[in-house]
């Protein structure tokens, strides 16, 4: 069981961490579970649907993120963005989309910002046919009414 | 069924869309328009109001100023455009591109202003444009209803018409507001992109503006009159109030009023000395005017006095101030690294340019439709 000030928290598949309070609470989701009901406070906390790894680089960024204690500098915003650039770049694809579920699931507002961007920075200039592969969209589209629409501003293509 | 989905192993591909149409609101708006033929749930998303809101919303806020840009006035016929960025971290060799510039027949350009990515123009006189340069779409917006009396004298009717234009959130309406500048007619106009048309709304009788342009902040624009007095215009209601001035601490007459990321700014200028910038911390709240940078002129005395009269059009998260001129003078960029301005120059333009308006890319339609969903 953790020691005060401290929560532990559980994969989906077993793994458990033991992180400072004010470092999981950074997820909305987490918060307001402890909030609420107090046994999860003392008990193991579940993070459903969220295995070992993809939970250990959530905290790795949260810790981070955390505000600091007193006794703590406060990092500059600086080293907050050389962090965050270093840490979206060696995520490979998988991970990325997986912590971008992850984020939004556990309410990690900063991080899931952080990944949205990344994921628009990695798809912007893409061609419509290449969007659909990535995110397994049909073409609803007949190509006449596909033709029409390019038609209308063939400047974005 | 369920359980098969469930059962499936986990791909790329199932990421659930509110996810993916968060993602889509990070995106410029080249790659939406083009990318609204990827679906018909795209296409729906992309056009409606509530996502073009959040679009908007997130590329105001952007930390890196990725979707702010600038057009450049110069001596060669077309407009051109950069990302604010190109300005900020190379100044003296900025790329850029041309505008598609839906005006560009008209000799005379006034830029009112830009709101939520939608550029309000005055070409001739009297006849508007709202500009959407992101979009490429433009709308002429119907004649003003009163013209200039007698004289045909182009240049005297331009001094005497003052715009403003701003968004009315209340009724997510744009309006534009014209009256002019002279004691026998004191009639104001306001246009509503909504009703597509304009309407007298009464008088002004507050005095002499000294701004041609409204400033436009939280909901209301704004104008120096009589020299001694900031008077506003509410957007929603269509009525005219005061805002307070600071409690200066040393007087001049000399102050322009600029808005500066939406915040109403106030520059007080001494002569030969220095600028101070003001900022009205908590709108329409007098006390909160607070002094928080000033120029002096220690490296840079000629630089200074020349943009003494400039007007200031963009303040970065770094304290970099980009200023032009009030009369075509050019443009300069003071960093307060440095306490010095420079001069910008555009690559392959010989001229620096000798004026620049800023905007966000936006998805907004200058169109009197745009609010109702495809």
């Amino acid at each position: 069981m953790a020691s005060k000030g401290n929560l532990t928290l559980k994969s989906c598949n077993g793994k458990e961490f033991i992180v400072e309070e004010k470092v999981a609470v950074m997820s909305t989701t987490i918060k307001n579970m402890v909030d609420v009901d107090d046994s999860f406070a003392q008990g193991v906390i579940p993070i459903i649907g969220v295995d070992g790894k993809i939970l250990a680089k959530l905290i790795e960024y949260c810790k981070e993120h955390a505000e600091a204690d007193e006794d703590e500098e406060v990092k500059s915003e600086e080293y907050l963005k050389k962090f965050d650039e270093k840490f979206v770049d060696e995520l490979n694809l998988n991970d990325l989309y997986d912590l971008l579920k992850a984020s939004n699931y556990l309410e990690i507002t900063k991080l899931l910002n952080l990944l949205c961007q990344k994921v628009a920075s990695m798809i912007k200039g893409k061609k419509p046919e290449e969007i659909r592969r990535i995110f397994n969209i049909k073409n609803d589209f007949t190509p006449e009414e596909e033709e029409e629409i390019n038609r209308q501003n063939p400047w974005a293509f | 069924m369920k359980a098969a989905a469930i059962k499936r192993a986990p791909t790329n591909t199932n990421i659930p869309d509110e996810l993916i149409f968060e993602v889509l609101t990070y995106l410029p708006v080249k790659s939406l328009v083009r990318f609204k033929c990827v679906s018909k749930s795209w296409h729906i998303l992309i056009s409606s109001p509530q996502f073009i809101k959040n679009h908007l919303a997130k590329s105001r806020e952007n930390d890196e100023y990725a979707h702010h840009r600038v057009i450049f006035h110069t001596l060669e016929p077309n407009l051109k455009q950069c990302c604010i960025n190109s300005v900020l971290h190379a100044p003296l060799d900025i790329e850029s591109i041309d505008v598609d510039d839906p005006m560009r027949d008209h000799y005379y350009k006034g830029f009112v202003s830009s709101c939520n990515g939608l550029f309000c123009i005055v070409v001739d006189v009297e006849q508007i444009f709202l500009w959407n340069p992101a979009l490429r779409k433009s709308r002429k917006l119907p004649k003003l209803p009163i013209m200039g009396g007698k004289t045909k004298n182009l240049r005297k009717k331009r001094r005497r018409m003052v715009y403003g234009y701003g968004y009315d959130e209340l009724n997510d309406d744009y309006k534009v507001v014209y009256y002019r500048n002279c004691g026998w007619d004191s009639r104001v106009h306001v246009y509503s992109l909504k009703r597509n048309s304009w309407r007298r709304i009464g008088d002004f009788n507050k005095g002499v503006p000294s701004d041609q342009w409204g400033h436009f902040s939280n909901g209301n624009l704004h104008w120096i009159v009589n020299r001694d007095k900031i008077v506003s215009f509410d957007m929603a209601k269509e009525t005219f109030g005061e805002v307070q001035l600071p409690k200066f601490e040393e007087e001049t007459t000399d102050w322009s009023l600029e808005v500066v990321s939406g915040t109403l700014a106030l520059y007080q200028y001494f002569r030969r000395y220095r600028v101070d910038v003001w900022i009205m911390k908590e709108y329409g709240v007098g006390d909160s005017w607070t002094r928080v940078v000033f120029i002096s002129h220690s490296n840079d005395i000629n630089g200074l006095e020349r943009y003494l009269f400039c007007l200031p059009v963009f303040h970065s998260k770094n304290g970099e101030i980009l200023f032009k001129s009030a009369c075509g003078g050019g443009i300069a960029l003071y960093s307060p690294r440095t306490n010095s301005l420079t001069y910008p120059k555009i690559r392959n333009l010989t001229e620096t340019p000798w004026g620049l308006d800023m905007y966000v890319e936006s998805l907004v339609l200058p169109d009197p439709n745009r609010n109702t969903s495809e």
